[in-house]
């Protein structure tokens, strides 16, 4: 007897000192051995048609240097527009969502690259560590990490933050949150922010997945709160949602943001838009002359 | 759906909807005055897994029961799978008929559900009331010379399983409107000499809807609940 209660302890022990914890499922990720942006014939977020082309000679790649654990990891970046604007213009910033990488997102930076005429706003978007050809594992502290090199990046060419809008989508409206809600840790402050398909929190994906009350901490060490953060957000905020998004649902999660958010807010609500699909549902030059106006009032 | 997520959802759903429904009701027939009990459990919600298909999700627990009278047994299980996510979930309580009639009865198992995580003390408990109806339909008996006949009792038995949470606020304030959470089951009960084995079928939540879970649970009710297999082995204990 004595020894099936030793036996029973050290599994037992065992069981529960190997944590598993499902963080890593948050991140969607796919690699890449090189970016094919419109030759890329893999599934992408939307299809943009011909009229939305970019030309070579305003698509600029980048890598930079992420310093994690003392070691040094490459985070690429994809700039469209006249990188010597970047002093003199408006740039949007645009934190993608957790699906595989830039390739995927890349229809959408040729639509932001649209708004307005072509060129008018630089679109800089990044892959987080992990995704595309970023080197390293994903993780919600790198996530924020890269956010801050785009950032920085950005800020030494001269960029300003009433000039920087920052654009998250889904998982990147986590990044977004972050740096608006804690502008002292980071290079730049955006002066609006716009959030499509936000989700709240963490924990309120595990609450959302089940029907009882469970502590995030039983499945997850994710820290994301979005609900909270964005309750420290001055800058203006523009909430976009497809009523139809049965993922991550408007009455759980971008609505707990917006109505949290202090200060200027705007809301658009999609009908007929899922997850991914608002631009669609709302139409490519609808969806843009939204955005358009809310940057530009 | 997107697949955005779909690998977090699919291992988030199943193990939070598991949760409620790793189990199936216990002791629907109480052991007899003085026996004990070991059991192990298999089984949880099924839901559509892409490139597998349809399948009950494997959630485990082990545990003890004890008959205190000939109408009432006390048990407790361990629920394994929790345990590799750091969080110990045990249930408690017992089973108690309440009814008898010639090869049949009622039983209540009033239960509590607790899950501690181990890391950071974060816990939460689920008082569940179940309520089945048994019937043995078939009893066959044989004695051997040797003495090493056997004793053949197959039943079934069909029942409600009630989850009650009793947390009124969840997450950023939200009011809770999933006060309780009601199941249906039916099963059948194998049991020759010292070995139980019991399966059964569930529809879970079928009051609640489905559709937000994002994972495609099967269920007879369309865009509510879902529905769980079970199956677990009991060994009479000498």
């Amino acid at each position: 007897m004595k020894k099936i209660f030793v036996i029973g302890l050290l599994l037992l022990a065992s069981l529960t000192a190997c944590r598993k914890r499902l963080d890593s499922f948050l991140f969607n990720q796919s690699e890449l051995t090189t970016y094919q942006l419109d030759n890329y014939a893999g599934e992408v977020s939307i299809e943009v048609g011909a009229e939305y082309a970019v030309p070579d000679s305003m698509i600029h790649r980048l890598q930079w240097n992420l310093m994690e654990d003392g070691k040094s990891t490459q985070v690429h970046a994809l700039y469209v527009g006249d990188m010597s604007r970047i002093a003199l213009d408006t740039v949007l910033l645009y934190c993608h969502g957790n699906k595989d990488h830039m390739d995927f997102y890349w229809p959408r930076q040729k639509l932001y690259a649209h708004m307005g005429q072509l060129g008018r706003f630089g679109i800089l978007m990044f892959d987080y560590p992990g995704f595309g050809l970023s080197e390293g594992k994903p993780t919600e502290e790198n996530m924020y990490a890269s956010t801050e090199l785009a950032l920085s990046w950005l800020k030494s060419q001269g960029l300003t933050n009433d000039r920087l809008v920052m654009m998250g989508f889904s998982l990147g409206s986590a990044a977004v949150c972050e740096v608006a809600g804690n502008p002292t840790r980071f290079s730049l402050n955006a002066s609006k922010i716009i959030l499509e398909a936000p989700f709240a929190s963490a924990e309120i994906l595990i609450q959302d997945g089940g029907l009882l009350s469970i502590p995030g901490s039983f499945l997850v060490d994710l820290k994301i709160d979005n609900a909270n953060e964005i309750k420290k957000v001055s800058a203006p905020l523009l909430w976009i949602h497809g009523l139809d998004d049965s993922f991550l649902t408007v009455a759980h999660h971008g609505q707990l943001v917006f109505d949290n958010k202090p200060g200027e807010k705007e809301k658009e609500l999609v009908p007929g838009g899922e997850h991914e699909t608002t631009p669609t549902a709302m139409g490519y030059t609808n969806y843009m002359n939204r955005i358009l106006s809310f940057i530009t009032q | 759906m997107s697949r955005a997520f779909l690998k977090l959802f699919i291992v988030l759903s199943l193990f939070i909807f598991g949760i409620f429904s790793c189990a199936p009701s216990r002791y629907v027939k109480p052991l007899d005055k003085g026996q004990h009990a070991l059991q192990v459990n298999l089984g949880g919600p099924i839901a559509k897994v892409p490139g597998i298909g349809a399948i009950p999700m494997p959630l485990t627990s082990v545990g003890y029961g004890y008959g205190m009278k000939e109408n009432f047994t006390l048990f407790g299980n361990l629920h394994t799978t929790s345990l590799l996510f750091g969080v110990g979930q045990v249930d408690v309580g017992a089973a108690y008929r309440c009814w008898s009639g010639k090869n049949m009865g009622i039983t209540l198992q009033p239960t509590l559900n607790v899950a501690v995580d181990f890391y950071n003390g974060a816990n939460r408990f689920w008082p569940q009331l179940d309520a089945n109806y048994y019937w043995d339909y078939n009893e066959l008996k044989s004695k051997a010379k040797n003495g090493k006949g056997f004793h053949k009792i197959r039943s079934v038995y069909g029942g409600i399983s009630n989850w009650f949470d009793p947390y009124l606020i969840e997450s950023q304030g939200r009011k809770n409107e999933q006060f309780w959470i009601p199941s249906l089951q039916l099963g059948h009960i194998w049991q020759k000499n010292q070995w139980i084995y019991q399966f059964e079928a569930k529809f879970l939540a079928p009051i609640y809807s489905n559709e937000d879970i994002v994972v495609n649970y099967p269920s007879a009710f369309g865009n509510r609940g879902a529905l769980g297999a079970y199956f677990s082995i009991y060994y009479k204990l000498k």
